[in-house]
């Protein structure tokens, strides 16, 4: 919308000054990834203090933002996707056969759309954001340069994903921004703890992009091309694809999508992972669902041409995960998990919403709208729990006393996160769906506002070592962090309201229409009611059944681990280590020894036969044997 | 063709006779030149078996003939005999013994036996070869003496009476008449029966297992020399009594072809398993001798010109390295191994590269030759016996590398690692030690006119 | 009657090399380089100075620098001639480049006969890079510091020797030559367990040569050819039953080597207890010669048994990334889960083999290259960081990416490498290697993938128990990587990241420079070779689509900066003028 609005205005301006925005192109589009880039490798080579760290990160995103912007500004009136490709790879694998499969291509293709442009604009705002907390609240963090390094590199590879209009590259940008992800939120050393973080950010999530992998193959596999456009032409014009085909690429790569955007039951490689730097949490919790929805939107035709199989899966997938994300979010009182489980819920509506066209521009705001929420409320979040010394709901409170800008974030943060599955509830709900998304929608809310209810209302108490009146709000710095954070996803979430921002997006669907869908608001309304009642009014009693079910889970938990350890990993890692620790050694000294023994036979039966018979008993025996071997044969 | 030709065989039969007389008349003092004297004999009848057995032909009435197969054999035996010389240069008291004159009388046994034209001349040639290896190498150790010579008595009693039922057969002592008389229809029990005996008369003399007791066991029960000679020397002209005798019988093949296969296969396998187990480099060289012998016999069971070229391949780096490995192992083991590497290196350089060659190892002259023949058994439908040869090949590599790991990989007792200024022993470089590694690797850069003339000489068997 | 000697003179003359009856068209890469004996150079160059490093006197003076000063400055010079080889090579001919063709064994159809195409260029580099890194690797080697060399450099002689051999004997000549050195170094350095490693490699690899020989002495006999030149060979037509026991043998030849569960038995015991430098050169190119000859010799002739043998190679592919990865997950010593890590590269590159589409055997190409890389750096670091923290077990060897900065990062650099992260070299080849072969081994192709999957588990686990787990204070003080490590260590890195980022060769404006690009190096002859694989057309040609490899004017409408078409040839220009008949 800010965007939008600055891009036209500077676009007239642009006609008046006689300056074509367009005719940066060329060198602009490019600099969106090689910024990042630079950055990286001048943190890496030369940068030592964590001032200076911060100080070349900070630069660095803001360079990209202003190239952002500078792009939109030059395409702001065209709503076809500005395109430029450089060689990476490109080859003839072989002089005959079908025609596609003759040659291999990877091409760097930048395919920069009014969609991309405001997703890589609210990317960028949120790693900002968190920069920026990071800077004042992080400050006695370990391993400053290697953090930012990491940021760098995890910015990289979203910037990457956004712009990409070819499936190979997208996906290196995807394992790249995985990677990034694995370095922030394994950040910290020296504990078993971050072993255990590093261990879940790594693997949970490369399945998921190991799925992506999957079906950018399959696809590759059926139309020989991994460019967007070309495949996306040919989804209905290749002969010999069959729709089974389609349907595996189009449900592995949702996978992937549904994976890294960490909707249930995805959510333990970040629920698992909130004792790593805020700021990673945030950037992780912020970006990727941003990233998620930008590749289902690149690959909408697919979903479609898959037919409703593809999409059946992916919605009751959705669905579910809108359910269950936000009602696990009301198990356990560890503030982050909440804000997490909370917000998953209200991105997989929104991720549902983008499934559609009707309803992708609007859903794909509100999906901004959420990543950006979520970022801010977690950041909003570990401020509190930071100057509460605890993370524990049951111990926070007085936080409009105490921390009135941080309470007021975290409040805002809410409200986004409750609206923001709406738009999508109002344009796709149908009977009976609609009654899930009405519960999703209440549940969201309510999960949401429990954190808010935490920190803001109730004692604070006294325990030991702590002394409430202590608790002062943070520099302003920080508070002013979460709330750039905060501004985009209420702009994106405001957005939604209008319809010139939708046609802008330009991926279809309309703005919403008030009226009597209005009564959809009346779901998110009731779950703040409820949170109210039950979190304002009797704070400690709502909180203890939560805390309750968070033992009652803890312990299933571990039961459930005690049984897989039982019954599948011990016996396999012995079955393991028995092969490859006994039985193959084993073996393999076997045919040593065997082979040693026949030669110490040999030698011990030249030493105890007497020679002289030995020698004249073989001559006989051998000839005779042989002869009348031959003489059988021969017959 | 001129009598001339028959230059070499007189200055090996003369050269040991004046070793014979130098003892007796040449004062102590001189006598360290016997071994340098010997060895200029033994270069120039090389010289002169190069340069006037090229030319083809036969004396005393078809009695003795000069073909590419006896060119081939005498100079093969005739390198032998160089570098076997050559590598005793370093322990001057055993030249001055009786052993090099015998084993001159062992070269020229097999001169007589490459050039023979009938089964009695094969007969003398190799039992004047036996005779003289064990009369040279028993004289220095009596009791091994005579059980060599009980043992080549079995071997020539076989050999004897299987020659005599095959004249009686052929009615014709002369290979000639011994190929156009048998034919495949004559195969019979009582003509494979002497066959068989005649070709265990010979294997016991060529080591083939299991039949390699004079090779192995008497190879180190005698003087490194001595050793030479049973295990190298004699060997090789048992090969070539072989060759000659089996290019006679080729068209009674299916009497001894699938016995030698099952002789060859015992003998590489056996070879490689008992080189892999020995316990010093010495009893290595002889049973990887053993394996070498496999291959040659390998070849000649093929029973066609290729496989028999390949086997004269085989032989020829055979007697290179063989003749010469004993001398240069002689009896050290265990860690004396690790002070040789640092007293002597040059002898530990040359014997390496000597039993590598024997294992078969590229690109030393054993792979040549064992390749050639390997493709040979493939053609010949004996894939079973390329396996086993392999197999054999695979353990003989083995028992390479354990006598390289003596050698190089373990700590020197007179050097200490971890002692730097520790004192030393001066260290002896004798280049005469080098001269068989060096032939060896001149084998393979000469491979190809080797492999030709060992092709000439198979196709003078009158093989198919 | 009387011949002369003519009949020996002439042999004996031949023994002095000449050119042969059929001259060679002699081809000196872009006709730079003004000699035809490049392949010569780098093949016998190493052995003579093995030669020199075994006759050369000791320096008496503490300073034992002498036998690696000559290993080094020849495995420097040797890989400045690849390069300017790789710079002269006529990338976009399949035809053989800088040929050597020189009678050796007539009377046995056995030539001196030496070429390079792509496939053998890119085994070339790599020996040159690793053999490098290698030398650096062993700086540490005091005792038996000639000995080590000598061996060290025979290794590098025999392995170019294999790349560059266009004769069968040739070529087996030198894949046996190899063995014998690398069991020496294997036994005589490294832990207490050294022994047992070199025997098992001896016995491994021995199987693979035997195996080897059986089947090239079968195909030779087979195809009933004169010689053994494998451009002869490679037109026989051997009966179906014939071709599937040729092709087995060669497979189990490779398979040994490469090595591939269940013949690696030996790489579990070397590359976990020999010295970096052995671990280095095995990992890294020693054992890709695997893939090279089950690229050039099975998937290159037997067509029809590659066929069959397809699936079975892909079930061995996957079992063997698995397998790895579970005894990965199974094992607490920093040193043998490393080597586990490193047999992963060997199964995708299987895996690009079974897939026997053009795509996935370019991509195998790549991956013999990229994945000896990874292998030698994965096992090359743990093998010094091991050393460096004095401990190899992860209980004691733990969080050290404080103290040791350098060896964590590259450690994890080389585990990244292995799971074939973007941007490292590993990636476009692994990712060529899978497309490729989901089509035609989907099954292989998706159990690779799980395999990978665990495989981040395992390197999850290593990394979160040296690097960044907790460090164990009774654990002795760790020391990071000297100056020869960070070398030996950067070497397989940059070349890592090199091909990674720029895998066709860096461009300005479009035009290629100092590097013409590796994939493009390999994958004209790839393409020669792996025509054969192509997917046949559907019925309905008219209607598919213009493929995305095509220049990207075509691939995106925008105006794109790609250089000219001489330098990417576009599919759509094929059958391309180049290739060969």
């Amino acid at each position: 919308m800010a965007l939008a609005a600055s891009a036209a205005s500077a676009a007239s301006a642009g006609r008046r000054g006689g300056f074509d925005p367009a005719t940066t192109l060329p060198w602009a589009v490019p600099l969106i990834l090689a910024a990042p880039l630079v950055g990286y490798v001048l943190l890496l080579g030369s940068v030592r203090s964590r001032r200076g760290a911060a100080n070349v990160a900070m630069t660095t995103l803001i360079v990209m933002l202003l190239t952002t912007v500078l792009v939109g500004w030059a395409r702001v009136h065209q709503s076809s996707p500005y395109k430029t490709a450089y060689q990476w790879i490109n080859v003839t694998v072989a002089f005959t056969g079908e025609q596609r499969f003759q040659g291999f291509g990877i091409d760097l293709a930048f395919r920069l759309d009014h969609v991309a442009l405001a997703a890589l604009v609210t990317v960028l705002l949120v790693l900002i954001g968190c920069l920026a907390w990071h800077r004042v609240a992080g400050r006695g963090e370990q391993g400053p340069v290697r953090f930012h390094v990491n940021v760098l590199l995890f910015a990289l590879g979203a910037a990457g994903v956004l712009a990409s209009g070819d499936l190979a590259e997208l996906l290196a940008f995807w394992l790249l921004t995985g990677l990034g992800t694995y370095f922030l939120l394994g950040h910290r050393w020296g504990t078993d703890g971050a072993g255990q973080r590093g261990r879940l950010a790594l693997a949970i999530p490369f399945a998921g992009d190991l799925a992506l992998l999957c079906g950018v193959a399959i696809l590759y596999s059926r139309f020989g091309t991994l460019t967007l456009d070309n495949l996306l032409s040919a989804l209905t014009t290749t002969p010999g694809v069959g729709l089974k085909s389609l349907t595996a690429a189009a449900v592995l790569i949702f996978a992937a999508a549904a994976v890294r955007a960490s909707i249930w039951p995805f959510t333990a490689w970040q629920t698992a992972t909130v004792e790593a730097p805020a700021a990673s949490v945030a950037a992780v919790a912020g970006v990727w669902p941003v990233l998620a929805g930008s590749l289902l939107l690149k690959i909408l035709p697919l979903m479609g041409a898959a037919g409703g199989q593809a999409l059946l899966i992916a919605g009751y997938t959705l669905g579910v995960a809108a359910v269950m994300g936000p009602l696990l979010g009301l198990v356990g009182v560890e503030l982050r998990r909440s804000i997490l489980l909370a917000s998953s819920g209200a991105v997989a509506l929104a991720l549902y919403g983008v499934l559609y066209r009707s309803s992708a521009s609007i859903a794909f705001s509100a999906l901004l709208a959420v990543a950006a929420g979520r970022a801010g409320m977690l950041l909003a979040g570990t401020s509190a729990a930071g100057a509460m010394r605890t993370v524990d709901m049951r111990a926070t409170g007085g936080g409009w006393r105490h921390m009135p800008a941080t309470t007021a974030g975290l409040l805002v943060a809410a409200v986004v996160l409750s609206l923001d599955g709406v738009g999508t509830v109002i344009l796709r709900a149908s009977w009976p769906a609609g009654i899930a998304f009405g519960a999703a929608l209440a549940l969201v809310a309510f999960s949401a506002f429990r954190p808010y209810f935490a920190v803001a209302h109730g004692p604070l108490r006294r325990r030991r070592a702590f002394e409430p009146e202590r608790v002062r709000e943070l520099p302003a710095a920080v508070a002013l962090a979460v709330y750039v954070c905060l501004a985009a996803g209420v702009v994106a979430l405001v957005a939604t309201l209008l319809t010139g921002w939708i046609g802008f997006l330009g991926s279809g669907g309309q703005a919403l229409a008030m009226g009597t869908n209005v009564l959809w608001l009346m779901a998110p309304l009731g779950g703040v009611l409820a949170a109210t009642a039950v979190f304002g009014a009797r704070k400690d009693q709502g909180l203890l059944v939560g805390a309750t079910l968070g033992d009652l889970a803890g312990a299933l938990w571990q039961r459930v681990s005690g049984l897989y350890d039982r019954l599948v990993a011990r016996p396999g890692n012995q079955l393991a280590r028995g092969v490859e620790g006994v039985g193959l050694p084993a073996a393999e000294a076997g045919v040593g020894r065997a082979f040693t023994a026949a030669g110490g036979l040999a030698e011990s039966a030249e030493r105890g036969l007497p020679w002289l018979p030995t020698v004249l008993a073989l001559a006989v025996v051998l000839s005779a044997a042989f002869a009348l071997m031959g003489q059988g044969l021969s017959r | 063709m001129r009598t001339t030709a028959l230059a070499p065989e007189v200055v090996i039969l003369g050269t040991s006779l004046l070793l014979l007389l130098g003892r007796r008349v040449v004062p102590p003092g001189y006598r360290s030149w016997f071994g340098a004297a010997a060895l200029v004999a033994a270069v120039v009848a090389l010289g002169l078996e190069l340069w006037l057995g090229a030319a083809v032909g036969t004396l005393f009435d078809g009695g003795w003939q000069q073909d590419r197969f006896a060119l081939f054999a005498k100079a093969a035996l005739l390198l032998g005999l160089i570098v076997l010389v050559a590598s005793g240069l370093s322990s001057p008291n055993e030249m001055e013994g009786d052993t090099l004159p015998a084993v001159f009388v062992v070269a020229f046994g097999g001169m007589v036996a490459a050039s023979a034209t009938s089964l009695v001349a094969l007969w003398a040639g190799l039992e004047v070869a036996a005779l003289a290896a064990i009369a040279g190498t028993g004289l220095g150790a009596r009791e091994a003496g005579t059980r060599l010579l009980l043992i080549s008595a079995v071997g020539a009693a076989l050999l004897a009476v299987g020659f005599a039922v095959l004249i009686a057969t052929a009615g014709d002592a002369s290979l000639a008449g011994l190929r156009t008389a048998l034919r495949p229809s004559s195969v019979n029990l009582p003509l494979t029966l002497a066959v068989l005996l005649t070709l265990t008369g010979v294997a016991i003399r060529l080591g083939l297992a299991p039949f390699q007791w004079l090779a192995v066991e008497g190879g180190l029960s005698v003087t490194p020399l001595g050793a030479g000679a049973l295990g190298g020397l004699l060997v090789g002209v048992a090969a070539i009594v072989a060759a000659r005798l089996l290019g006679g019988l080729e068209s009674v093949n299916m009497a001894w072809s699938p016995w030698l296969a099952v002789l060859s296969a015992a003998a590489m396998l056996l070879g490689g398993l008992r080189a892999a187990t020995a316990g010093f480099p010495r009893a290595v060289a002889a049973w990887l001798l053993v394996a070498q012998v496999g291959w040659v016999t390998a070849g000649l069971a093929a029973h066609d010109r290729r496989g028999s070229a390949g086997a004269l391949l085989v032989l020829g780096a055979l007697l290179l390295a063989a003749t010469a490995a004993p001398a240069l192992a002689r009896g050290e083991e265990g860690l004396q191994l690790a002070a040789l590497r640092r007293n002597q290196p040059l002898r530990a350089l040359g014997l390496v590269v000597l039993l590598l060659s024997l294992a078969g190892v590229p690109p030393l002259a054993g792979f040549v030759g064992q390749f050639a023949v390997a493709a040979e058994l493939v053609r010949s439908n004996l894939a079973w016996l390329l396996a086993v040869g392999l197999l054999g090949s695979l353990l003989s590599v083995v028992a390479a590398v354990r006598v390289i790991r003596l050698l190089y990989l373990e700590t020197s007792p007179d050097q200490p690692r971890a002692g730097r200024g520790a004192r030393m022993p001066e260290r002896t470089w004798s280049p005469a030690v080098l001269v068989p590694a060096l032939m060896v690797l001149l084998y393979t850069l000469l491979a190809n006119p080797i492999s030709g003339l060992a092709l000439q000489g198979a196709a003078a068997l009158k093989l198919p | 009657m009387v011949l002369h000697a003519v009949g020996t003179a002439a042999p004996l003359m031949a023994a002095i090399p000449t050119p042969s009856a059929t001259p060679a068209q002699v081809n000196f890469g872009a006709n730079v380089i003004g000699f035809s004996f490049l392949l010569s150079l780098l093949v016998w160059g190493p052995m003579v100075m093995a030669l020199v490093t075994a006759i050369v006197p000791e320096a008496r003076t503490g300073q034992r620098r002498t036998f690696l000063g000559i290993a080094f400055w020849t495995n420097a010079a040797a890989l400045a001639l690849v390069i300017i080889g790789y710079s002269q090579l006529q990338a976009y001919t399949s035809g053989l480049q800088f040929e050597e063709k020189l009678p050796w064994l007539p009377s046995l159809g056995i030539n001196y006969h030496l070429g390079v195409d792509g496939i053998g260029m890119a085994l070339l580099l790599l020996n040159g890079l690793v053999g490098l890194a290698a030398t650096l690797a062993s700086w540490d080697v005091r005792d038996g510091a000639r000995t080590y060399f000598v061996m060290l450099l025979l290794v590098q002689a025999a392995v170019n020797g294999v790349a560059v051999s266009r004769d069968l004997f040739m070529l087996l000549l030198f894949w046996a030559a190899a063995t014998v050195p690398v069991a020496v170094v294997a036994a005589g350095w490294g832990s207490s367990r050294r022994s047992a490693a070199a025997g098992r490699l001896l016995a491994y690899w021995g199987l693979g040569t035997a195996a080897l020989t059986a089947g090239i002495l079968i195909l030779y006999t087979a195809a009933g050819s004169s010689d053994f030149d494998l451009d002869a060979l490679s037109k026989a037509a051997p009966s179906g039953r014939l071709q599937l026991i040729i092709a087995i043998l060669f497979a189990v030849a490779a398979l040994t080597r490469l090595p591939l569960v269940p013949f690696h038995g030996w790489a579990r015991e070397v590359l976990a207890e020999a010295p970096a430098g052995v671990v280095v050169l095995i990992a890294g190119t020693a054992s890709r010669l695997g893939g090279y000859v089950l690229i050039r010799l099975m998937a290159g002739i037997e067509h029809d048994a590659s066929r069959t043998l397809a699936p079975f190679l892909g079930a061995l592919a996957a079992l063997t990334v698995l397998y790895a990865v579970i005894a990965a997950l199974n094992t607490s010593d920093v040193r043998r889960l490393a080597a586990y890590l490193a047999l992963i590269p060997g199964g995708v590159t299987v895996l690009g083999v079974a897939g026997l589409s053009p795509l996935s055997l370019v991509g195998t190409v790549m991956l013999l290259f990229a994945g000896g890389l990874a292998g030698a750096l994965v096992a090359g670091s743990a093998a010094t960081l091991a050393d460096r923290a004095q401990a190899r077990s992860l209980g004691l060897a733990a969080g050290l990416a404080g103290r040791t900065p350098k060896l964590c990062w590259l450690l994890l650099v080389g585990c990244l490498a292995v799971l074939g992260v973007p941007f490292l070299a590993t990636f476009p080849s692994g990712l060529m290697v899978f497309l490729g072969s989901v089509r035609t081994q989907p099954g292989a192709a998706f159990a690779v993938v799980v395999g990978l999957l665990l495989a981040a588990v395992a390197i999850a686990r290593l990394m979160h128990r040296v690097a960044f787990g907790a460090p164990n204070p009774d654990a002795p003080t760790p020391s990071d990587a000297s100056l020869a490590d960070s070398w030996y260590l950067g070497i397989l890195v940059g070349a890592l990241l090199w091909v990674g980022l720029v895998p066709s060769g860096p461009k300005l404006f479009g035009i290629p420079v100092l590097d013409p690009g590796l994939v493009n190096i390999v994958n004209t002859t790839t393409a020669d070779l792996a025509s054969t694989y192509a997917p046949t057309p559907l019925p309905t040609p008219a209607s598919t689509p213009s493929p995305s490899a095509l220049p990207s004017p075509s691939a995106s409408p925008s105006p794109s900066p790609t250089p000219s078409p001489s330098v990417s040839p576009s599919p759509s220009a094929s059958p391309s003028p180049t290739r060969s008949p």
